[in-house]
């Protein structure tokens, strides 16, 4: 074989193995400096990293926004069951709020009245829609008795008319089976009132001379010391003078909601206690 | 003679959750609803004695309902029981025209019973009272009445629970109606 004919296929391979690396790393290149040949592929290359990255960013950025939501769903899960115990202890300091309101009032009656009183809890009410009666807790084993008056700050009530042991039920004003002498405040005008349906009651056997004015009061006229003399029943919303009749008949608005009461008085004894603006003014 | 135990057992178990469900419609829906009316568990009973039984059981029943019930209102025992029998009567009557028995044919007639209670309680009223009821009130008999119609199918259930027991002196045979 010749020196001088050579495999020109070698030459490139010994070049290409031996030479240009050896060249390469003896070229004195600053290692900041980027070759002009690797810049395609190093951008090529940044934007498949950025995609990637991207890609991964978002990824990462919804799953994390997922994971939130499960943590927020269930904060917000917390906190509403939180808010509802808050409501329900609100609810709840509200009503002792009321509840210590009225009892206060009633405490404060209690002690400014001359009667001998006794504090009641309503339990019960009628089976029948279209009777008015309510049960108290308090009954003989209390001194409670049948015909005892039952009244709150705002006026009357009704009284006792069935006294167990422990309880006794309460004809209210409104009943149709309640009658309780009264009088106009301003006529000093006598009569019955006696109950017509839930909302009102009707004051009966007034002499047709008598003088009554709707907006009149109408209280008690304390026959009996059952009920205090002078204590508000309601006040007159019409009055119906018939052309013949030797008598007239009075609507009234009672002066208390019975129906809504939650505590009341039963009036153990009166005392002759009298209300009257004229002789009450000690009261 | 026999003693029939187990109808008296019965009996005594319809009277016993009459009082029960007597003080649930004046205490404790009144305790939990206040003012808003509440179902006349007294009607539903009285309804499923007259739908079920022969008519002298469902006057013994009637009488015996009415010595529970009377203690619960104003009304006097008297009315309570003129009230009830001249009610138990209505629906009686009803019953041996129309009968096709079910919770679906009681909810019906605790319906009709509860449209009829207010009128006879009106008559009644008007018959007995010195001062009478001059109009029924119609607002509540009417929620009372669809809120009864609402809780017979439940009750319904329970007293064919309590018939079944009362029937073992019958050898097993249910009371349903009219025969």
């Amino acid at each position: 074989m010749n020196f001088f004919t050579f495999d020109l296929r070698k030459v490139f391979l010994i070049v290409a193995l031996v030479v240009v690396p050896l060249m390469a790393i003896n070229m004195q290149r600053k290692s900041e400096e980027e070759l002009w040949f690797s810049k395609p592929f190093t951008f090529a290359g940044g934007l498949v990293q950025r995609g990637f990255a991207s890609f991964s960013s978002g990824v990462r950025g919804t799953t994390s926004l997922y994971l939130d939501l499960i943590s927020v769903k269930k904060n917000n899960q917390e906190l509403k069951q939180k808010l509802a115990e808050l409501n329900a202890q609100l609810g709840a300091q509200t009503e002792l709020k009321l509840e210590n309101e009225r009892l206060s009032q009633l405490l404060g009656f209690k002690h400014a009245s001359k009667m001998n009183l006794l504090a009641a809890r309503v339990i019960a009410r009628d089976l029948m829609p279209d009777h008015h009666t309510i049960t108290v807790d308090r009954g003989l084993s209390h001194g409670v008795q049948k015909h005892m008056a039952a009244l709150t700050i705002g006026g009357v009530v009704g009284y006792t008319f069935r006294v167990d042991n422990d309880s006794s039920q309460i004809l209210l004003l409104t009943d149709g089976y309640a009658a309780i002498d009264a009088m106009v405040q301003r006529s000093r005008a006598v009569g019955l009132v006696e109950g017509v349906s839930r909302d009102g009651c009707r004051l009966r056997y007034l002499k047709r001379s008598d003088d009554v004015k709707v907006g009149d009061l109408v209280v008690t006229s304390g026959l009996f010391n059952i009920f205090p003399k002078g204590f508000p029943i309601g006040t007159v919303a019409s009055v119906d003078k018939s052309r013949y009749g030797m008598t007239q008949d009075v609507d009234i608005k009672p002066a208390v909601e019975a129906l809504n009461l939650e505590e009341l008085f039963i009036v153990v004894n009166a005392n002759h206690q009298d209300l009257t603006p004229a002789s009450g003014a000690e009261e | 003679m026999k003693v029939p135990w187990y109808w008296i057992l019965g009996l005594g178990l319809m009277l016993l959750t009459a009082v029960g469900l007597a003080a649930v419609q004046t205490s404790l829906w009144f305790l939990l609803f206040g003012r808003f009316p509440a179902p006349l568990f007294w009607l539903i009973i009285l309804v499923y004695v007259s739908v079920t039984r022969p008519l002298w059981e469902a006057t013994l029943t009637t009488y015996l309902l009415s010595a529970v019930n009377a203690p619960f209102t104003a009304f006097p025992f008297e009315a309570v029981l003129v009230y009830s029998l001249a009610l138990m009567l209505i629906l009686f009557a009803i019953r041996e025209r129309v009968f096709w028995g079910g919770s679906t044919y009681f909810m019906l007639m605790v319906g009709v019973a509860s449209v009829a209670a207010p009128i006879l309680f009106w008559i009644c009223s008007r018959w007995f009272d010195k001062n009478p009821l001059f109009f029924p009130a119609i607002f509540d008999w009417l929620i009372s009445g669809c809120l009864s119609a609402l809780f017979s199918v439940p009750l319904y259930r329970i007293y064919q629970w309590i018939d079944k027991v009362a029937a073992q002196d019958a050898g097993g045979d249910l009371r349903v109606g009219p025969r």
